[in-house]
């Protein structure tokens, strides 16, 4: 036991002494979290409004004054007809709302049918900003025309996060890959150096089980990854707001048994790898890719093509960041979560073992 | 009386290249042998089978008695081996090493500390220092004190002297030199011929074979260098068939 906790001792040695991966260690997961939270949103704010009207009657000023007002928006100041284009084309504004000359005729039921009030033109470039801008602006002036809008009324009611809050679906990404990150690229690269250096071979020429070796070095990895938990779970719930109502033990569990799966990762890419370069690029593009794509991180699963929805079932972290999702943002139980904690131990269980069997105490 | 290593027709191919062919020796108790030969000659495939890392394609090893196949579990607690190019953890310091390897063996460095004292007595000044800050002979003492900590039966050094400076090389040859009152066993390789006189009995290797086994003054030609020696065996031996089949 003795040998065993000096093992650890200097294992810990190793990533105290490299201060600079250290920070990079504790401070990535916050920087990504805040990065994410706040400043990458997928979420559309300060849509810049130009307004082209011909006659500036009373119910456009109105109108124009509310659209001010809105913190949606950030109104540009009107345009004249002809340079509609040229604002869209030169990016001063994503939106322009069109007034008809015969607005306030068309409003009150006065002019012949068929007639619009208004044209919401739009910038298509950035999909997201113009598809999100128009349900807005129509929102926004459904809302001001009352009874008397002549436009279906249509009622949106989201469930679950009725911001439509981007942060808070970052957050559980954040954590899938963070773990992939620490765990495996951190541990295999470690292993992987004692093999290049030559200090391996001194470490299996001695009574050390190799097992023990393995478990020393993966000991300190998980305290990082425990304070790494820790560090975005506080950041989500205080920083960013997130609700995290669902159970709090249950986020553990999980996250317990994602570290150690992305531990076994690890040690299995190490048995791959005869140098410290090779460990990072398995690491790097085998792991963190599929976990972009596959997981659900990015964007739904759902929306994936058919042929490659498959692939999604066999990316551990998929399963992950779906439970997180629910326990984090929909408040679900402990037992809402039981199919994802079934198939992370499950898949956790299968790669230790090939890792396991695959970490030779020989050298070939 | 037993043998410390005995090896018998060992031989070992990576793919089509034949690292060590038929190779047959023993080392006796307490003996200083040294194992002489160029690069590529097969001297760390050597090591490596007796220290039980690599497994022969065929023929015998066993290190005090125990067969480097079978019992590779008990050698390793027995032996201490120093690999070529052997590092030591660069960002632990000098102290933090040497417990560390005390550690894995399961022993206190104050207890063995008279079998290293000679040798890490030198290094002892600068305990605190990273073990990366040392020069060239003060990471080899601090390697062999490594080695040592445990009191191994047996030690295996593969080049422990390759770039190192000629005063450090001379030293760490009295440090080998000193570990003699303890009977400890050593098998130690270099490509240097000047350091053969240092050894009780050597043995020049070339190409995975063993050429001649014999003590530094009885192997020489008469009125020849070891070296000359050394290149009239490869030449007589090249000029025979070659049995094992090679790439190059």
């Amino acid at each position: 036991m003795n040998r065993f906790l000096y093992f650890v001792k200097k294992e810990s040695l190793h990533i105290l002494r490299d201060t600079r991966t250290i920070l990079v260690v504790i401070g990535i997961p916050i920087v990504l979290t805040l990065l994410f939270g706040f400043a990458i949103s997928t979420d559309v704010n300060n849509v810049n409004v130009a307004v082209c009207a011909p006659h500036k009657t009373v119910s456009i000023i109105e109108t124009v004054e509310s659209l001010q007002h809105n913190t949606l928006f950030t109104f540009k100041g009107y345009i004249p007809q002809n340079e509609i284009d040229a604002t869209l084309r030169s990016g001063k504004a994503g939106a322009v709302l069109v007034f008809d000359e015969d607005y306030d005729r068309i409003l009150a039921g006065t002019a012949g049918s068929g007639e619009k009030a208004v044209q919401i033109v739009l910038d298509g470039s950035n999909p997201t900003v113009s598809a999100s801008a128009g349900v807005y602006l129509s929102a926004m002036l459904n809302s001001i025309w009352g009874d008397s809008s002549q436009m279906d009324m249509i009622e949106n009611h989201i469930l679950y996060n009725p911001q439509m809050k981007s942060s808070y679906n970052f957050v559980p990404g954040i954590l899938g890959l963070i773990f992939i990150l620490v765990c495996a690229m951190m541990t295999s690269v470690s292993i992987v150096r004692e093999k290049e250096m030559g200090t391996m071979e001194v470490l299996l020429v001695s009574p050390v089980k190799p097992i023990w070796i393995i478990i020393a070095k993966m000991i300190p990895y998980f305290v990082l990854s425990c304070i790494n938990l820790a560090s975005i779970l506080l950041l989500a719930k205080f920083a960013l707001g997130v609700p995290m109502t669902g159970s709090m033990a249950a986020i553990i569990l999980i996250s317990v048994i994602y570290i150690i799966l992305a531990l076994g990762f690890g040690l299995l890419v190490s048995t791959i790898a005869k140098k410290q370069v090779v460990a990072l690029l398995i690491s790097g593009m085998v792991l963190m890719l599929p976990i972009m794509m596959f997981s659900g991180m990015l964007f739904p699963t759902e929306n994936l093509p058919v042929i490659l929805r498959p692939f999604t079932y066999i990316v551990p972290a998929r399963w992950y960041i779906d439970a997180i999702r629910k326990l984090m943002i929909e408040g679900l139980a402990f037992k809402g979560v039981l199919l994802e904690i079934g198939i992370l131990t499950a898949m956790t269980i299968s790669i230790l073992r090939v890792a396991l069997a695959k970490f030779n105490d020989r050298l070939e | 009386m037993e043998k410390s290593i005995s090896i018998n027709d060992v031989t070992k191919n990576y793919g089509s290249i034949c690292a060590l062919d038929n190779v047959s020796f023993e080392v006796e108790k307490g003996e200083l042998f040294g194992l002489i030969g160029p690069d590529g000659a097969g001297k760390t495939t050597l090591f490596r089978i007796l220290t039980t890392l690599l497994v022969p394609d065929s023929g015998t090893a066993t290190v005090e008695g125990l067969d480097a196949i079978k019992d590779y579990k008990r050698i390793r607690s027995i032996v201490g081996y120093m690999p070529g190019r052997f590092s030591l953890y660069q960002d632990l310091s000098v102290e933090e090493n040497l417990e560390f390897f005390a550690s894995i063996f399961g022993v206190d460095v104050k207890d063995n500390y008279d079998i290293i004292a000679p040798i890490y007595s030198q290094i002892e000044p600068f305990a605190k220092r990273r073990a990366g800050k040392l020069s060239g002979g003060m990471k080899q003492k601090l390697a062999l004190s490594c080695a040592l900590i445990h009191r191994p039966q047996v030690l295996f050094l593969d080049e422990p002297t390759t770039g190192v400076d000629a005063v450090s090389r001379s030293e760490f040859w009295d440090m080998l030199a000193g570990l003699k009152q303890y009977g400890i066993s050593i098998l130690v390789s270099t490509p240097y011929m000047d350091e053969a006189g240092r050894c009780d009995r050597i043995a020049l290797i070339n190409e995975g074979k063993v050429l001649k086994i014999d003590t530094p003054e009885n192997i020489k030609d008469k009125g020849a260098t070891l070296e000359d020696t050394f290149i009239r065996l490869i030449q007589e031996e090249n000029g025979k068939h070659d049995i094992c089949q090679k790439s190059h």
